[in-house]
């Protein structure tokens, strides 16, 4: 049996100011339970093609189909860079944030948050930096807190913008098995320009730079990166990291 | 003697105390924000306003008040990177908006006012209706963070995060930037200009360092604008100093023993 269609990305086209096009004709499909990741060099407009499928920016052309999934349904975890880590805040209202859109200005529910929260905190071995400042905890750490966040509601596609870029190596191989079990239960999409960051788990890769070069997983890929790269890229077998070879030009 | 028994005392006092929630509250958003530039703008721009309803011979808070609800409006409907990038604008519009007030003021012909009173405000004159405008605003601002307080935050902290659930951004924008404008203007009556800016940044700043969250940080700028301003007008009033500036330099040399003592723990510890 075919996978059901979560979302298609149809002839898309992006850019801003209607000046240098950043997406050219993209069609993508997303089914569930689909683990896609989007790969392709800094600059390729990996991320706006991101905002558009979350709805968070509005393409020139082309459409985007949503069946059976509505933006509450989307888990985000953004890049680092995309909110202020010196903000006064705690992990704890950190995580709190992302009940956001059930807050109703006359109906307060600070004890069943509490409760949600400290599950969340639980699940992602959070507990003992509950009262920690935002600022003063690891790339790891915070990486955990951001995927709390984006989970604390049950999303059925969980959104990641460049998840491996500010971690250390402990803290990947966790992100990887996490990812790993939540995609029994929900898709996956994962940008990154990070070769290294796809596994043997992820079901689908989409290349992007401009425009779409590859979708699916099969030995093209090899040849579809090199193109996007501008540079040959190997990929590895099951479970080792791809690498990128020496020979640049 | 007392002097707690004359009224522009008392006023000055209340006015102090209310400012100071005022000052606590969009202070310490300002400064987490990293918008304390942009609020000099609006302050500076405002000057222009009241020298032009100066001129024609109008209430100048009025004028300064539309200049500010303007800007503020600008700003809270225009593009948040554009802004951030366009830093030099709001210096051009910030020593315009002054160089205008300046020019209006002097060719105003009749008696011209001190213009230091505009830039350092004074505290001594303000009214009974000036402490009832502060009241009334304390009070729209205290409900509208007891209720929208959360997604506030969410705005303020990471906007996407916040479009994406729900939380109408842009409308929270014009809210904020429209707050701050008032407040600033609100703020000029009484301390002027230049105290508008050192109320706002100061005790924020101070505070900044002692606390995790946001709301602590807030009771406690409430807490230090109070010290400073209440300060500095008893120091200002024995030594006969104008208050204006007593009151920032008491809040700067606060700031500095405070940071010097943490940075004094932390090397210890």
């Amino acid at each position: 049996m075919n996978p059901k269609l979560l979302m298609e990305i149809e002839n898309l086209h992006f850019s801003f100011d209607g000046k240098l096009e950043i997406l050219t004709n993209v069609s993508l499909p997303l089914y569930e339970r689909d683990y896609l990741v989007i790969m392709g060099p800094n600059g390729g407009g990996k991320t706006t093609l991101l905002k558009c499928m979350l709805g968070l920016l509005k393409a020139q052309s082309g459409k985007i189909v949503y069946h059976n999934i509505k933006r509450p349904d989307f888990g985000y975890v953004p890049q680092f860079t995309t909110f202020d880590k010196l903000m006064p805040l705690r992990v704890y209202d950190f995580i709190e944030m992302g009940l956001i859109s059930e807050y109703h200005p006359f109906k307060r529910r600070n004890n069943d948050n509490k409760d949600i929260i400290e599950k969340q905190l639980d699940a992602f071995s959070l507990n003992d930096l509950a009262y920690s400042s935002i600022s003063e905890i690891s790339g790891g750490q915070l990486q955990r807190a951001l995927l709390a966040r984006a989970l604390i509601q049950d999303p059925k596609v969980l959104f990641l913008d460049e998840p491996t870029t500010f971690i250390d190596s402990e803290s990947r191989g966790n992100l990887s098995g996490i990812l790993k079990n939540l995609n029994k239960n929900i898709a996956i999409v994962m940008i990154t320009h990070d070769t290294s960051a796809v596994d043997d788990h992820v079901k689908n890769i989409a290349c992007v730079n401009r425009t779409l070069y590859y979708h699916g997983r099969d030995e093209q890929i090899e040849g579809s990166l090199e193109k996007v790269y501008g540079c040959p890229i190997e990929l590895i077998g099951h479970g080792l990291p791809h690498r990128v070879l020496k020979e640049h030009k | 003697m007392n002097i707690l028994q004359y009224e522009f005392v008392q006023n000055a006092l209340i006015v102090g105390i209310l400012l100071s929630i005022t000052a606590g509250v969009i202070g310490s958003l300002i400064v987490i924000k990293r918008d304390t530039f942009l609020i000099g703008g609006i302050a500076h721009a405002s000057f222009g306003g009241l020298g032009l309803f100066y001129f024609l011979g109008l209430n100048p808070i009025l004028g300064a008040f539309t200049v500010a609800l303007a800007s503020g409006s600008v700003i809270g409907l225009s593009n948040e990177k554009q802004l951030q990038t366009h830093n030099a604008l709001i210096a051009v519009l910030w020593a315009f908006g002054m160089s205008l007030g300046i020019i209006f003021i002097t060719i105003t012909p009749g008696f011209a006012p001190n213009l230091l009173t505009y830039l350092f405000g004074d505290i001594l004159t303000v009214t009974r209706s000036d402490i009832l405008n502060i009241v009334i605003y304390n009070f729209i601002l205290l409900i509208f963070l007891f209720l929208f307080y959360k997604p506030l935050i969410v705005y303020l902290f990471d906007k996407e995060f916040a479009a994406l659930h729900g939380i109408k951004v842009k409308l929270y924008r014009l809210f904020f930037y429209l707050f701050i404008a008032i407040a600033v203007v609100l703020m000029i009556r009484s301390v002027g200009i230049i105290l508008v800016l050192a109320l706002l940044t100061i005790p924020p700043l101070i505070v900044l360092p002692l606390s995790k969250r946001l709301p602590m940080i807030i009771i406690m700028s409430i807490l230090v604008s109070l010290i400073i301003f209440i300060g500095g007008f008893f120091i200002a009033y024995y030594t006969n100093l104008p208050t204006g500036p007593i009151i920032i330099v008491t809040g700067t040399v606060l700031l500095l023993l405070v940071r010097l003592v943490c940075l004094l723990k932390k090397k210890n510890s």
